[in-house]
């Protein structure tokens, strides 16, 4: 089962705070570079591109043991192939985190 | 003679001005060591002691050749961003796409910007204090 990994946003206004989408504070390390992933296969939709690579990647946060991660760069590119009904290939990177242990 | 001198101070001055004004700050690109788990400076390998104090900062920007997009691009967000104070920064993201619509018109229309650069940075300072778990 996939462990809960939950996404953090970095607020430049707050003295560098880590926000939870849930606005909560997040207090962690950082333990990766930057970590990316792709769909291996051809989508037919932008977003579910989007997903599938973004699922792919937080696979590998659990070989990290990362419970967080704030995402650098994602989107889907189209092979813009006029009958191909599947154009759509989605790419994700991250930096992933750990919590601190006190 | 005295004006003269005064006349080419005045000059020089002019051009170290003209000059700075295009001139990106002294910032180091760093990249994160995971053996350690932190940061060090790309060129000399060393330890980076600094803070994080920008969230992911993009640009993208249309250019005519492949080989001067991501340097030009970068010059240029570092340039826009010297406000932040920052002495260092760590590239989350780069790359080119070319715009192929457009390539052959680069042969006909010099001005044609078909290769188009995105570049994704973090900026840290070692000067600004900050509370972040970044690293």
């Amino acid at each position: 089962m996939q462990k809960d990994i939950e996404e953090v946003i970095f607020d430049e206004n707050k003295q560098g705070v880590f926000y939870k989408r849930s606005r909560d504070i997040y207090d962690g390390l950082r333990i990766s570079t930057i970590k990316s992933s792709q769909t291996k296969y051809g989508c037919y939709s932008p977003i579910v591109a989007e997903n599938l690579a973004l699922e792919s990647l937080l696979k590998k946060c659990e070989e990290l043991d990362a419970d967080a991660y704030e995402i650098v760069s994602s989107g889907a590119t189209d092979s813009r192939q006029e009958y191909d009904s599947n154009p759509y290939q989605g790419y994700v990177s991250a930096i992933f985190y750990r919590k601190r242990t006190k | 003679m005295i004006l003269i001198l005064i006349k080419d101070m005045f000059q020089q001055y002019s051009i170290v001005k003209e000059r700075n004004k295009f001139m990106v700050k002294e910032i180091s690109e760093i990249i994160f060591d995971k053996d350690i788990n932190g940061l060090i400076y790309k060129k000399s390998k060393e330890l980076y002691h600094g803070n994080r104090i920008s969230g992911i900062v993009s640009k993208s920007l249309g250019w005519a050749s492949r080989n001067e997009a991501k340097d030009n691009t970068l010059e240029l967000l570092l340039k826009e961003n010297e406000g932040l104070d920052a002495d260092a920064y760590e590239i989350v993201s780069s790359y080119i796409s070319d715009c192929w619509q457009d390539y052959h018109a680069v042969h006909i229309d010099p001005e044609a910007k078909p290769y188009r650069a995105t570049i994704g940075v973090i900026f840290y300072s070692s000067q600004r204090k900050s509370t972040t778990t970044g690293q």
